[in-house]
């Protein structure tokens, strides 16, 4: 019985690091090809490499003149960061309004925060350039932040909304009777019970930002300025020479942040730091 | 009326900051699109009005109608297959075995290639004439394919990419199994009730708001399918327009044919459409979606 | 656990308050973008009181190698110009023309820009500046051959200098025809021999394919050895049977296996090192001279440049010098003058031009041509004497890209997919394109 169990506990363990190596193949062949020499990368492209170099990292590191990829992962870092603390706090603000809060329009305005995410961004880009332009926030941050102040990623407003409406209404209605308001409601009892949503939110919020190309391209202009996701193109000239194999090495490390905070939060989702809500 | 909505402040207190999103940063280019879906607009000069033309236009545009029959076909594909192997991946690493962090980082770690510059390149490698899946093909003597520059088959790929890139949904299916009571399990056991019984009676249910989230998103998310085929088709939405999403050809049409107005114009209609469908669903979604706040919106 | 996400969360805050401390530097400095516009705003910093102190936005899109040598191009005119600021705005060509689009649209566009062969659908909304008044006096044209101004001159005005002279050439992989034991192609060969040639490369070389398929752009030179071209001033000049047999011909190298086949053929990808020859799928293809380094360097085997196969009727080889990249000036600037200085400072100085090497193209001015050729490497030796030989041994005059290029380029690509795919027979698919091309060139000509 024990021997059975153990086995079938193998097997598992067997099958689901199978498929893991399977996901995580193409990361292995970008590792093993950021060592490779830059004439081996394409016209060799199996996973045992026949030669080795450090050279990419080195090269890559030092992108352009006067700067290093360790100012991309600076400007990176605090653009994600400020996002996702601007994104954690607005977007539940707004969930919480929406799902638990009574007052006019509000079917409308929710509506139209659905709506948001339904019209392709393409087509807004050039009005949007235009209202930062006004305001002077061309090559500035704020047009990258000020948007996640003001919770415009719909789709995190409508994940914690289905979220919220998934707690009990009763611990409101029993915390009202307590003489709590609102406020002290959504601080006390909302965010602590909604945790698994809102890490969600943060770790989505961080690597998408991360990854972000286009935006960080648009209103991004001097290279003191620029984020891991424009450096990494900084090597690569479609028509001309590109330096693929910084390409790789460059873009080895930038998953390294992204990935470790993934690793590091993803067990508060399901781990959960305050469950003792749910059953008093 | 006035009465319920006493203390209707507070709830515009916490909707301050999109309400000023919104109305600042959000409506103002969106009508300024719908305006521009009825010019001629080169994004270089001034905005020509020019009515319905560009409506008129769009079924007649072969290219057109093409991208809407490759977006329907990923739609119909990619939503349900992704979201079956996401709740199954979800319900798989619920489980407390040993490492299950890092299994579970493993199967994310697609979602985070996403836009990588280095992805294109990983893809050919694998999916090429030459790459790894027909090598693995060729050891049992089958005779591969060009998976993504074969007409017939670069979209069926593009499908399995985005199948493979199931993270974001397992992650919230993750969440969502984290909000279900464990006492309801103990409770349903003291019953005697199997692990299908299980599953149908408390886990679906209780997972329903997630599961009506992820299948919303999935689809606005698919329809406006744009990065896998970019960077696999580098553009072109080719071969023979097999992989011209719908996106993908407005974003040819505003920023490489400089026609604005008609991608403007592609873009309503989208959001047209998916309005439709998203307030379907919502109408649907009192029969099988269940909140513990009673469905009280 | 709760104590450790305490501790996260405020980390996390005094990230955000550290970077609000720098964001707010941020907007304190005025932004480039406000600068170019409002000069009078700049004076601070300068040193000779008496001067204007001038910023210029300049963009260009490139690898990391064409990012240091302009840097230094621009450092070396601030040395000598002090009263000018050049603020460089550079990335990858991802993006680079959206952007700049965008830019355009909101009127915020820089002073100086970098363009490809899509100049003319700029020049034709009317944001690239006219620089004829300055041609002469500040621009000096008179060391750059007549084609390359030719081919920056659109409805009879000048509108930016050419970065490099450029040609289409065949690169041979000579490594593969020694493998094959086929002799190189002589000097002047034919079609025939071509198909001949690759024929045997194919039959020798187990898996590799004798060339790639010519795509749009040996189109062009496939034209020119019949006598005519693609386009005359927007206005279509060739007839639907020549698309036809261009079309046929290739359909039928790919039937024979002399030619890469549909999904190969579908698979090539537009740079260099994932391009069918650096991957040995193919012995030779067609590719602009300037990017021989690049494919040169993705690759163990040894590759050349050489001539296309001539049309024996004609005894044309079709070959055109054409422009690589344009240097031109925004129609919005606020310093047309100093942004054509710059421009001729940037194509006519020799310091500059040795800096900048072959990376664009072969120097357009025959001075910095000379003094380059001087230090140059194997491989721009190389590249230099083809385009040599393609100024001696041809004179096909450079066409500009079809107007709504962007456009008409898919519509060819679809079509011989199509066509190779067998989707279409090559009398149907040329029918078609051809009546499709009409349609898009109309809208460009009714305007």
């Amino acid at each position: 019985m024990l021997a059975h169990r153990k086995t079938s506990r193998m097997f598992i363990h067997l099958i689901v690091l199978g498929i893991g190596i399977l996901m995580i193949y193409p990361v292995i062949w970008m590792l093993v090809s950021s060592f490779k020499p830059d004439e081996l990368i394409f016209s060799d492209p199996g996973i045992w490499p026949k030669r080795v170099t450090l050279e990419h990292y080195k090269n890559g590191w030092y992108v352009v003149r006067d700067t290093t990829f360790g100012l991309f992962f600076r400007n990176s870092f605090i653009i994600a960061g400020i996002a996702v603390i601007a994104n954690v706090i607005t977007c539940s603000m707004a969930a919480y309004a929406f799902a638990r809060l009574r007052f006019p329009l509000r079917r409308v305005f929710f509506a139209c925060m659905l709506m948001t995410v339904m019209l392709p961004t393409h087509v807004t880009l050039v009005p949007r350039y235009s209202i930062f332009h006004s305001l002077d926030w061309i090559d500035t941050y704020l047009p990258l932040l000020v948007p996640k102040l003001l919770a415009t990623d719909a789709f995190f407003i409508f994940l914690l909304v289905q979220f919220i409406r998934g707690i009990p209404r009763d611990l409101d209605e029993s915390a009202t009777i307590d003489g709590s308001g609102p406020i002290r409601i959504y601080l006390k009892i909302i965010l602590p019970l909604a945790v698994p949503a809102l890490i969600t939110t943060a770790i989505f919020t961080f690597i998408w930002t991360w990854d972000d190309f286009f935006s960080q391209m648009l209103y991004l202009s001097n290279v003191k300025k620029f984020t891991v996701p424009l450096g990494l193109r900084l090597f690569i000239d479609s028509q001309g020479q590109s330096s693929w194999g910084a390409v790789f090495a460059m873009s080895v490390l930038s998953l390294v942040p992204i990935t470790l905070v993934f690793f590091f939060f993803q067990r508060y989702i399901v781990e959960g730091i305050a469950t003792t809500g749910i059953k008093g | 009326m006035l009465k319920r909505y006493r203390g209707a402040w507070i709830g515009y207190l916490f909707l301050t900051p999109w309400l000023i999103g919104f109305f600042g940063l959000i409506l103002g280019p969106m009508i300024y699109s719908l305006y521009l879906s009825f010019t001629d607009y080169s994004l270089l000069e001034a905005p020509k009005w020019i009515g319905l033309k560009n409506f008129e236009t769009m079924f007649q545009d072969r290219n057109y109608i093409d991208s809407v029959k490759v977006t329907l076909t990923f739609v119909l594909w990619a939503v349900p297959l992704e979201l079956i192997a996401a709740l199954a991946v979800a319900l798989l690493l619920n489980k407390g075995i040993r490492g299950i962090g890092i299994y579970r980082t493993m199967y994310y770690i697609p979602s985070l290639l996403g836009g990588s510059v280095a992805i294109a390149l990983l893809w050919k490698n694998i999916f090429g004439v030459d790459g790894l899946i027909n090598q693995v093909l060729a050891y049992f003597g089958i005779a591969g394919k060009g998976w993504v520059s074969h007409p017939d088959y670069a979209l069926y790929t593009l499908i399995i990419l985005s199948t493979w890139q199931f993270g974001s949904a397992m992650v919230i299916f993750l969440a969502g199994l984290k909000q279900i009571p464990s006492e309801l399990y103990e409770a349903a056991e003291v019953d005697g009730a199997n692990r299908f019984q299980k599953f149908w009676r408390i886990t679906m249910p209780l997972l329903s708001p997630v599961l009506f989230f992820n299948l919303i998103m999935k689809i606005i998310n698919s329809m406006q399918v744009f990065t896998s085929s970019y960077i696999v088709s580098e553009g072109t939405g080719g071969p023979i327009n097999s992989t011209l999403f719908y996106t993908l050809y407005l974003y040819l049409k505003g920023f490489s044919h400089f026609e604005m107005g008609y991608a403007s114009a592609m873009a309503w209609l989208l959001l047209i459409f998916l309005a439709i469908l998203t307030g379907i669903l919502f109408l649907t979604s009192k029969y099988w979606v269940y909140y513990e706040d009673g469905g009280r919106s | 656990m709760r104590r450790r996400f305490l501790s996260v969360l405020v980390i996390l805050m005094m990230a955000f308050l550290a970077a609000c401390g720098g964001g707010n530097s941020n907007t304190n400095n005025t932004p480039p973008s406000s600068a170019g516009n409002n000069p009078s705003a700049n004076t601070d910093g300068a040193n000779n009181s008496g001067v204007e102190q001038i910023e210029l936005r300049m963009a260009w899109w490139g690898g990391q190698e064409r990012h240091d040598r302009t840097l230094k191009v621009i450092e070396l005119y601030e040395k000598e110009n002090p009263h000018i600021k050049i603020i460089p705005e550079y990335s990858g060509f991802d993006g680079y023309f959206d952007k700049l689009t965008t830019q355009f649209a909101a009127g915020n566009a820089p002073d100086i820009i970098q363009y490809g062969g899509n100049l003319n659908d700029f020049v034709a909304r009317g944001v690239v500046l006219p620089l004829d008044d300055y041609v002469g006096e500040i621009i000096d044209l008179s060391k750059h051959s007549q084609s390359m101004i030719d081919a920056a001159t659109i409805d009879g005005k000048f509108y930016g200098v050419t970065l490099g002279t450029n040609a289409f050439g065949l690169i041979l992989n000579k490594t593969l025809f020694e493998e094959a034991g086929i002799p190189l192609p002589s000097k002047d060969w034919t079609w025939d021999d071509f198909r001949e040639i690759t024929k045997q490369l194919s039959d020798q070389l187990n898996g590799i394919y004798g060339t790639a398929v010519w795509t749009e752009d040996g189109f062009g030179i496939f034209l020119d050895q019949r006598n005519k071209v693609v386009h005359i001033n927007g206005e279509i000049a060739f007839d639907e049977e020549d698309v036809r047999d261009y079309f046929q011909l290739w359909k039928e190298l790919q039937d024979i296996g002399a030619a890469a086949n549909a999904e190969l053929q579908a698979s090539a990808a537009q740079t260099p090192e994932q391009s069918l020859i650096v991957q040995r799928k193919v012995a030779m293809e067609l590719i602009a001279s300037n990017q021989f380094g690049a494919y040169q360097n993705a690759t163990e085997d040894e590759l050349m440049l050489f001539i296309a196969p001539i049309n024996p009727e004609t005894g044309r080889n079709g070959i055109s010098l054409r422009p690589s990249q344009f240097l031109a000036g925004y129609a919005g600037t606020e310093h047309p003058e100093e942004v054509a200085k710059f421009l001729n400072f940037f194509v006519n100085n020799i310091d500059a031009g040795l800096i900048l090497g072959n990376d664009r193209g072969a120097p357009v001015n025959t001075d910095v041509l000379k003094a380059l050729i001087e230090d140059a490497n194997e491989i721009d030796q190389e590249v230099f004497s083809f385009i040599d030989w393609v100024a001696e041994t041809s004179d096909a005059p450079y066409v500009p890209n079809l107007p709504g290029y962007n456009e008409t380029t898919a519509l060819f690509r679809r079509t011989m997919e199509a066509i190779a795919f067998e989707r279409m027979a090559p009398e149907q698919g040329a029918a078609d394109y051809y009546k499709q091309l009409l349609e898009i060139t109309a809208k460009y000509t009714e305007e």
